[in-house]
């Protein structure tokens, strides 16, 4: 039978009281919410950072990994996902449908459409500019940072300066706001969690973080 | 009792605004109406992140380790038919089905607030409602998608395995009947909406809310259940309160409730008009949902073979002593018959016919095989309505109401 899923989820001893266990899981270097194992990701391609951006805040990727729909249901159910509250502006559906299609996609006698050749090759990284430094503002529009995020002020995700005034000072602050881009998470600010960003590099990664404790 | 007078206020509906309409409703039912209507409720209780609830790694503490996790945001997750083996559905192995997160709720504070079509707005603790006549009952609760894997292709959805997705613990609580009586209904009274306290990760994401009509309300098994197995119920399956509409699909029980209203039309609503609806007329398998859906009510007859599990073994002259669940929504088990040659001849299984209305029956025979190697059985069940199971139900868009033939497999070693 397809689609039963390994078990992810990590036991606490049956003693603990869910007190202690959110205090207990609050000083653990990922929040409260990050599952044992990274969660799965969406295959690289055109419109993967968009479709994590605004669908795995609220659901695994999971939900769409394991799915295999036409072009009118992945429309249809990206309707209904805005519907639900996904934050998905009126010119992102066209994108984001193009992209679970493509990757996800079902022909309508039910065979899966096949990929795109080299779909499992990571997105293009942006080219770094001269001297070895990366481009931030292409990196925040490649990775679809600002979606969620602003320099000076909360959208859906903290500002960029709170990041860098909690964490910019702290020892190994730059390791863990670099993990939490990479993979993901929830707990340091609230239940929203964010997508992690797997397809990027560890120099994007270094100049991003560098960027943001710039901020303060 | 702590019955409040009647006060104009918003309906559900009014729920589904768009996000800042519902902050601003929010922020405003709180500061008119006290935190005792419906959106002050979930404000009374609901911190600023109303959005966290309790970590999975706390509500999976409860479980047993054979439950497959379906998916972690939001949490779904159940065991196969051969860890259902039991009379009665232990919690460990109860199914969970949440659509948001898991709410943290003080039931010391939480209030049932009965409003609508009724003559006594009622405002409702757990210890009022502990002074009416509470009673128990063993019931399914099975989630309309539950099976959905089977169907092909295959809907998107939970994917529930063939006998994943549900369960028939012991409930205790109050008839909805008794409450509403209490509330006085009005006429014009068509259906009655339940709210839940579960909240998502964004404040655009609209609370769930489910309605049933109001004959199905008024039936004494239909009931606001505080405890499940003799125990208090557990936070996700819907401490302090939920509602619980025993035979139907499991979303019209809401886990969670914090508001029952009386509505003179079915309440209209994402979780009603986008989910949990069939074809009227059915459809070509892969065919989009046509414009005449119906909404999923009471569950077509249904059972699986509990023991053996898949692919045991037996020796040449050992009994298979076959064991299995059989129930049916609104009508009850006449029979269950298993076939041992992939259905071309069927025996008739004995059958509990005993039991409470809405729990499943107990099905059993010993098993003489006759030849060596692979074999298989099936059960199908058929209701007093005459109705049996299909070997392929009808497909539909959205995969619910699987209940085709269940059928495992076994090996008898020469």
């Amino acid at each position: 039978m397809p689609g039963c899923s390994v078990r992810r989820g990590v036991h606490a001893p049956a003693f603990l009281g869910s007190m202690l266990t959110a205090v207990l899981l609050a000083s653990a270097p990922i929040g409260a919410q990050a599952p044992a194992t990274p969660e799965p990701t969406l295959v690289p391609g055109p419109g993967m950072e968009l479709t994590m951006q605004r669908c795995v805040i609220c659901h695994e990727a999971q939900h769409i990994t394991r799915s295999r729909l036409t072009r009118a249901e992945w429309l249809e159910n990206t309707e209904l996902m805005i519907k639900r509250g996904a934050p998905v502006a009126a010119g992102e559906v066209a994108p984001i449908v193009e992209y679970l299609f493509t990757y996800y996609g079902r022909n309508d006698d039910g065979s899966p459409r096949p990929r795109p050749a080299g779909a499992a090759a990571a997105a293009a990284p942006v080219a770094p500019a001269a001297g070895g430094a990366r481009d931030v503002q292409a990196l925040l529009a490649t990775y679809g940072c600002t979606g969620c995020h602003a320099v000076d002020a909360k959208l859906v995700g903290p500002s960029f300066r709170e990041v860098a005034r909690r964490f910019g000072s702290e020892a190994g602050g730059d390791d863990r706001v670099a993990r939490r881009i990479r993979e993901g998470g929830a707990g340091d600010w609230g239940s929203i969690p964010m997508p992690p960003h797997p397809a990027i590099n560890d120099a994007e990664l270094r100049s991003l973080v560098a960027w943001v404790f710039a901020q303060r | 009792m702590d019955q409040t007078p009647p006060r104009a206020s918003a309906p559900l509906e009014r729920l589904h605004a768009s996000r800042r309409e519902f902050l601003t409703r929010v922020a405003q039912a709180s500061a008119v109406l006290g935190g005792s209507a419906i959106a002050g409720s979930a404000v009374a209780q609901a911190p600023a992140d109303a959005g966290a609830g309790i970590p999975n790694a706390a509500v999976l503490a409860g479980k047993d380790s054979v439950l497959a996790i379906h998916s972690e945001r939001p949490l779904t997750a159940s065991v196969p038919a051969e860890h259902h083996n039991f009379l009665v559905t232990p919690t460990r192995r109860m199914f969970v089905r949440n659509n948001l997160n898991t709410p943290e709720l003080d039931a010391s504070k939480h209030v049932l607030t009965v409003r609508g079509l009724v003559d006594r707005e009622l405002t409702l603790t757990l210890d009022d409602l502990r002074k009416m006549n509470v009673w128990e009952q063993q019931a399914m609760l099975e989630c309309a998608g539950a099976g959905r894997t089977a169907f092909r292709p295959t809907p998107r959805g939970t994917p529930w395995s063939e006998t994943g997705g549900m369960g028939c613990p012991k409930w205790t609580g109050v008839s909805l009947a008794e409450i509403l009586r209490m509330a006085g209904v009005r006429n014009g009274a068509v259906h009655v909406a339940f709210l839940g306290m579960d909240r998502g990760p964004l404040p655009t994401i609209p609370p769930v809310v489910r309605s049933i009509p109001m004959a199905k309300a008024m039936e004494r098994h239909t009931m606001i259940a505080t405890g499940m197995n003799g125990e208090t119920l557990t936070p996700v399956h819907g401490a302090p309160m939920r509602s619980l509409v025993p035979g139907w699909v499991g979303s019209a029980s809401i886990k969670w409730v914090t508001a029952i209203e009386v509505l003179p039309a079915p309440f209209k609503g994402t979780y009603m008009d986008d989910s949990y609806r069939i074809p009227g007329i059915p459809v070509a398998p892969g065919e989009k949902m046509p414009a005449d859906a119906l909404s999923t009510e009471d569950w077509p007859v249904k059972s699986m073979i509990t023991f053996p599990g898949p692919n045991a073994r037996y020796r040449r002259g050992q009994v298979v002593p076959i064991e299995g669940r059989a129930w049916v929504g609104e009508s009850s088990i006449r029979r269950v018959d298993l076939s041992f040659d992939e259905g071309v001849t069927w025996q008739r299984a004995s059958l509990d016919r005993r039991g409470d209305r809405y729990a499943w029956r107990r099905f059993s025979l010993d098993y003489f095989p006759e030849k060596s190697g692979y074999q298989t059985v099936l059960a199908r069940a058929t209701d007093d309505r005459g109705n049996a199971q299909p070997f392929l139900p009808a497909w539909n868009p959205l995969g619910y109401y699987w209940n085709g033939v269940h059928r495992v497999g076994f090996t008898v070693e020469a």
